[in-house]
């Protein structure tokens, strides 16, 4: 299985130490260590889940963040089997990674308020 | 063209705004970074209601603006050319913001907001300027400066920033995290300066710091641990859910309008006997800088996002563990930027 990362949705920044990923449509921001970082270039570079445990050599963490980056939507299945050259550190540390979704209140649409047929926004009724 | 298209709505408003004005000379112009603003206010009223935390960078004259905003209340706009199906993310009107316009409806005063990137305008307008709550007093056309700013390699950024006139930091963090009373406390040492407590401008490219807004803001409960800041509070705005401060009124060479940026501070509450200061990750910062900025204000989050990275990666990183004692936050802070000077 391959996966594509919707950069439309999904932006990512990857330090030396840590990656910071932001899932637009959510809010939810994400920081992953260790070979969290690794596996999230190689799936964003076209290999697939196989190819990536064939890399890294630990199936039961891997398959574990890759089910955790599919149900958070930010990776979906592809069928796309073009690979892009890829220079990473293949010596595996245990991936570590960490959800923060203190932004998802900002993303809710206003609890307040509410949209008559001309459009105009009215205080809903306490 | 139709009725429900941006151009013909944004010229509506604009009409709207030429009728509405009193005719009184209402132009003012404000330092944005390197650049200027002029806003133009339909009557004296808002222009004396919104410019309170602008005072402080108001300039008499200027040769061109880089940006105009027109800034109204008239109850004569009774529909809007879009369906509750529109209203988006943070009030972002779909259909309306495309890459020439963009549009959002402001939830909690009704205003609503344009801005047209070709010709560098924004309209503000309000059914009731006394609907206007006391929050946007703080930062007021703080939307329409952020559409602006995606023109530019400025950042309209959801921090603070502190130091002095050569060098400055951001002060970046959640809600509860110390932002406030830290940056607060530095109105305590002679040697150090606030640019802005909630907003600041900054150059993406060219690390500096600008000050946008002279409004601070700090809860009523953390009067009592924060006793002198009571003198300084805005107490005709007594129905906020903040003290506010308008520093350009009251402690006004504490406002720092402009240095070289060199750090980012995260503060993290302690209660620590000492404030300390250590290095942590650009990781760090950008996680405390980027969200909160990308997801306040409607659309460019990806540009948003870059400029974060951007700026992150010419900042050196560090954690103020926070003490308990204002004064003694703020010598920390003070001594930090002294031993930093003495090292170039």
């Amino acid at each position: 299985m391959t996966y594509t990362i919707d950069t439309n949705k999904v932006v990512s920044e990857i330090f030396n130490d840590e990656a910071v990923i932001v899932n637009l449509a959510s809010g939810a921001y994400y920081s992953f260590k260790g070979s969290a970082i690794a596996i999230w270039q190689l799936i964003g570079a076209g290999y697939s889940d196989q190819e990536v445990i064939e890399q890294l050599k630990d199936s039961e963490s891997i398959n574990q963040f890759i089910a955790f980056l599919v149900q958070e939507n930010l990776v979906t299945t592809s069928d796309v089997t073009v690979k892009e050259p890829i220079t990473i550190d293949l010596q595996f540390v245990r991936p570590e990674y960490k959800k923060y979704d203190d932004m998802k209140d900002l993303l809710l649409l206003d609890p307040i308020h509410e949209v008559d047929q001309t459009g105009w926004p009215h205080k809903k009724a306490e | 063209m139709n009725a429900s298209h941006p151009t013909q709505f944004f010229n509506t408003l604009k009409a709207l705004y030429s009728s509405s004005s009193t005719g009184q000379s209402s132009a003012v112009h404000v330092r944005l970074a390197e650049n200027f603003l002029t806003i133009h206010f339909s009557r004296p009223e808002i222009k004396a209601y919104m410019l309170s935390s602008l005072s402080h960078i108001l300039v008499d004259n200027v040769h061109s603006s880089a940006i105009t905003i027109y800034c109204f209340d008239s109850p004569l706009l009774t529909t809007f050319p879009w369906q509750g199906q529109n209203y988006g993310v943070q009030g972002a009107i779909e259909g309306f913001n495309t890459t020439r316009f963009q549009t959002a409806y402001q939830h909690g005063s009704g205003a609503v907001m344009m801005y047209d990137h070709d010709t560098k305008e924004g309209i503000y307008w309000v059914k009731d300027f006394n609907d206007i709550p006391y929050w946007e007093r703080s930062f007021p056309f703080r939307t329409i400066l952020h559409w602006w700013s995606r023109d530019t390699t400025l950042l309209l950024l959801h921090a603070a920033g502190i130091g002095q006139k050569y060098s400055s930091a951001l002060l970046s963090g959640k809600s509860g995290s110390g932002k406030s009373s830290t940056t607060l406390s530095c109105l305590l040492r002679d040697d150090l300066q606030i640019a802005g407590d909630d907003y600041v401008l900054v150059d993406t490219e060219t690390p500096m710091l600008y000050s946008l807004y002279n409004c601070a803001k700090v809860e009523w409960d953390n009067l009592e641990r924060l006793d002198f800041l009571k003198p300084l509070v805005n107490t005709n705005i007594k129905e906020a859910e903040k003290a506010m401060i308008f520093m350009h009124d009251t402690c006004r060479q504490k406002v720092m309008q402009k240095s070289r940026l060199d750090y980012a501070f995260i503060p993290v509450v302690c209660n620590a006997n000492k404030t300390t200061i250590v290095e942590c990750t650009e990781a760090e910062v950008l996680k405390s800088i980027a969200p909160t900025t990308m997801f306040q204000l409607p659309s460019g989050q990806t540009e948003t996002f870059k400029k974060c990275i951007a700026l992150t990666k010419q900042l050196k990183p560090y954690r103020i563990e926070l003490g308990t004692e204002a004064s003694e936050i703020a010598a920390v802070i003070s001594e930090f930027f002294i031993q930093k000077r003495q090292m170039l």
